[in-house]
């Protein structure tokens, strides 16, 4: 009997203790003034503190800012940057955040929808449009015509992409742009020109074909060029040929002639691989557990800007150069980035000191910090152009692209469309399905869900 | 009086029963059953996480059974891995259980060594078999190589990546064995004993005896397998991407990519809660079917 009362007495404390350990946590969360719980519900009255003293600097405010950089030299120069704002803010205290790449877009969707996102946030360029019509992340205008702050800094493409109506929403943080690579002693091999480039794809093809060495076993032992390999996708090809999947009224035009141009060629080439001796050769490519390019295996290659840093580091004696990427039409590359958005948390006082943190992170000094630090192509330009940067014809020839630059269209009614097109492009190449077949059928697709995105909306 | 007594006697007990499980009845309760309800309006609504879910009716089941080629391709991926793995699985735990039992010097050894894959972590085991399985250098086609036939692209060729995943499942299947190791071990050695006096040998007693009186873990394990089979994710996520062309997309990775790649929060809701009927229709053949084959001790067998 007394042993049933003890069991039940453990049960209503372990339950109370449960409960007790929730609203304890909630109230933490909370913050700033812990003794009186009560205030702690509305919120409101910190607002309007903040509201009294528009001037930030004054009163200790503690915001948060989360990115990607988990580990390595880009977290320890973030946390050292970071220290370094504070001491020039003594009154702001920044909680930062570094979570993996893999993660951080899951964890900061579903935070910032739960209300505890961070006060800044790093996030994807090409998205902002969704979250800035949501009214999730703020408008910078007022902060940017009360500072007199200049927005034509950053690279033209870059802060079109922070445009919404007439809006800014955000700053952009870091991009990166596609060149051709090609390997000199390779072309000295194969009687070619070093200094002359392929500049359209009949060029490409031909030198392609003469850069190929295939060894006994009629492997290929250096591939010359493969649309398969590096960062080349349809897309750009297909912008270079004058094409485009989406027009500007965001319709799909995935069937358009221009397109279907740029996927033969694709197969043109490939082809004459063949899919089993080019499937053999990525493999082999994969298990270098870096690019074929690095390791001589690729002769000419489109990659990111990234692939210049690696080659720094693993490969500083390769005799290379960089160009433009061949066209036929019209010279072009694309795009991708991350940037900074001030998530919308109602707390006029945390935004502001994440402006003042945003300013900091977009500013030459810092930009050029991270440039060295990391390599990437920072897009402010007056750190992405520093003369010191831009005494290496390397990097001036890659900084130079960004003129050609563009990102991929985000379309509301097919956010992924570009993850689907190159299954349909694998489709093409790999599996034999006819390129004309493959982009109707992609079209139809496409118009599918622009309807059925109209009909939802 | 005295029944007066059993009665308050019941209710106390019942009392204290409900108070010790009231911990997990409110998790489950408040952490479980509150989102997946929510879930199910979710899936009427237009919901892109940041803006509230705005109400389409059914619009979200609509596109997605008669005018999404992809949900139909990832729902049959899918079925092509349950159909395969779980019976392959089913074999070889059986067939493996009934080796580790065994009674051989250092069999504990080998009992650990083999259920030891079951216990790392997905993810690695995922890393690890994207070498085993790689055409030019991997385990599997060296070893094929040797013996003078080409090995496959296994992932990178999409007639064999589907496969390929379910090999690899197969490498797994210690979980499995260790609940078949336990159904062996229950069967009543007098069976045997029976057995071997009436003349039976190895094989006639492992199906007439090992076989029926297994059913029961049988059974189990095949409706834990099918319903973990439907919602396989890691392998995609990690290894294929969902290529090449499609052939790995699975259910769970589709759904996955809708809300959190597209942001369609509404339309994978309505995804997750077509998986819930097709896997409930599943389950609920095999349990209706257990009565066809399942033997259960103390029941009389027809």
């Amino acid at each position: 009997m007394k042993r049933k009362i003890w069991s039940v007495l453990t049960a209503v404390i372990l339950i109370l203790t449960l409960l007790a350990g929730c609203s304890g946590g909630a109230g933490e969360d909370t913050g700033n003034t812990a003794q009186s719980p009560a205030t702690n519900d509305s919120g409101s009255g910190q607002t309007n503190n903040g509201d009294a003293q528009p001037e930030p600097g004054n009163d200790p405010v503690t915001i948060s800012f989360w990115h990607i950089h988990s580990d390595g030299d880009m977290k320890d120069t973030m946390t050292e940057l970071l220290a370094d704002f504070m001491k020039q803010h003594p009154d702001i205290t920044v909680n930062e955040l570094g979570i993996n790449f893999w993660d951080y877009w899951t964890k900061l969707s579903t935070a910032m929808a739960g209300g505890s996102g961070p006060d800044l946030a790093m996030n994807d360029t090409s998205t902002l449009q969704t979250r800035a019509e949501s009214g999730a992340i703020l408008n910078l205008n007022e902060f940017i015509q009360r500072d007199s702050f200049n927005t034509e800094d950053f690279f033209p493409v870059l802060i079109d992409k922070m445009k919404y109506n007439d809006g800014i929403y955000g700053l952009p943080s870091d991009t990166d742009v596609r060149v051709l690579y090609y390997n000199k002693t390779a072309f000295r091999e194969a009687n070619l020109d070093p200094e002359k480039p392929p500049a359209n794809w009949d060029e490409l093809a031909e030198y392609a074909e003469k850069l190929t060495v295939l060894n006994d076993s009629n492997l290929i032992e250096r591939i010359g060029f493969s649309p398969a390999l590096g960062n080349i996708h349809l897309w750009m090809l297909a912008w270079a040929n004058g094409g485009d999947f989406w027009d500007d009224e965001g319709k799909p035009t995935y069937d358009r002639p221009e397109n279907l141009e740029a996927l033969q060629w694709m197969k043109t080439v490939q082809d004459k691989y063949g899919v089993k001796a080019m499937s053999a050769f990525n493999s082999q490519a994969s298990a270098l557990q870096h690019s074929p390019f690095i390791a001589g295996k690729a002769a000419m290659i489109v990659d990111v800007n990234n692939l210049y840093t690696d080659i720094k580091k693993y490969a500083p004696d390769l005799d290379f150069g960089v160009a433009p990427i061949p066209y036929t039409k019209q010279p072009a590359t694309w795009s991708a980035g991350f940037d900074y958005e001030i998530v919308n948390n109602h707390d006029d006082k945390r935004a502001a000191a994440a402006w003042e943190l945003l300013k900091y992170l977009t500013s030459p000094e810092v930009q050029k910090k991270i440039h060295q630090v990391s390599g990437s192509l920072v897009s402010n330009m007056k750190a992405a152009k520093a003369p010191e940067f831009m005494a290496d014809p390397v990097w001036e020839m890659i900084v130079g692209q960004m003129e050609h630059s563009r990102f991929i269209e985000y379309i509301p009614a097919s956010p992924s469309w570009h993850a689907e097109l190159d299954q349909v492009v694998q489709s093409v190449l790999n599996s034999g399905v006819d390129p004309q077949k493959a982009l109707q059928d992609a079209q139809k697709n496409a118009e599918t869900k622009l309807k059925n995105y109209v009909q939802t909306k | 009086m005295r029944h007066k007594r059993v009665m308050k006697m019941s209710t106390r007990e019942a009392i204290n029963g409900y108070c010790c499980f009231s911990p997990g009845l409110i998790g489950l309760i408040v952490f479980m059953a509150g989102p997946i309800l929510y879930s199910l309006y979710l899936s009427f609504t237009n919901y892109n996480i940041y803006q509230a879910p705005r109400w389409i009716g059914l619009a979200n089941y609509r596109i997605m059974l008669t005018e999404d080629p992809l949900f139909w391709k990832s729902m049959l991926n899918t079925l092509y891995y349950v159909a395969l793995s779980v019976p392959l699985n089913t074999v070889a735990g059986v067939l493996l259980a009934v080796l580790m039992n065994q009674s051989v010097r250092g069999i504990r050894l080998f009992r650990t060594l083999y259920f030891l894959p079951s216990v790392v972590s997905g993810v690695a085991v995922a890393l690890l078999w994207q070498w085993v399985l790689d055409p030019n250098f991997g385990l599997i086609n060296t070893f094929l190589a040797r013996l003078g036939i080409e090995g496959p692209g296994w992932l990178t060729d999409e007639h064999w990546s589907k496969f390929s995943l379910v090999l690899m499942n197969l490498w797994a299947v210690g979980g499995s064995m260790i609940i078949y190791l336990a159904g062996l071990q229950g069967v009543p050695r007098s069976l045997y004993e029976a057995a071997t006096v009436d003349g039976a040998g190895m094989l006639r007693k492992f199906v007439s005896i090992t076989i029926p009186m297994l059913t029961p873990t049988i059974f189990f394990n095949v409706i834990m397998g099918v319903l973990s089979g439907f919602q396989v994710f890691l392998q995609a996520y990690i290894m294929t991407g969902g290529g090449p062309n499609n052939s790995t997309m699975f259910f769970a990775y589709y759904l996955y990519n809708k809300a959190f790649k597209d942001m369609q929060f509404g339309y994978a809701s309505a995804m997750a809660w077509v998986l819930l009927f097709i896997t409930l229709a599943c389950t609920l053949i095999i349990l209706r079917s257990g009565s066809r084959w399942v033997y259960y001790e103390g029941e009389n067998p027809n």
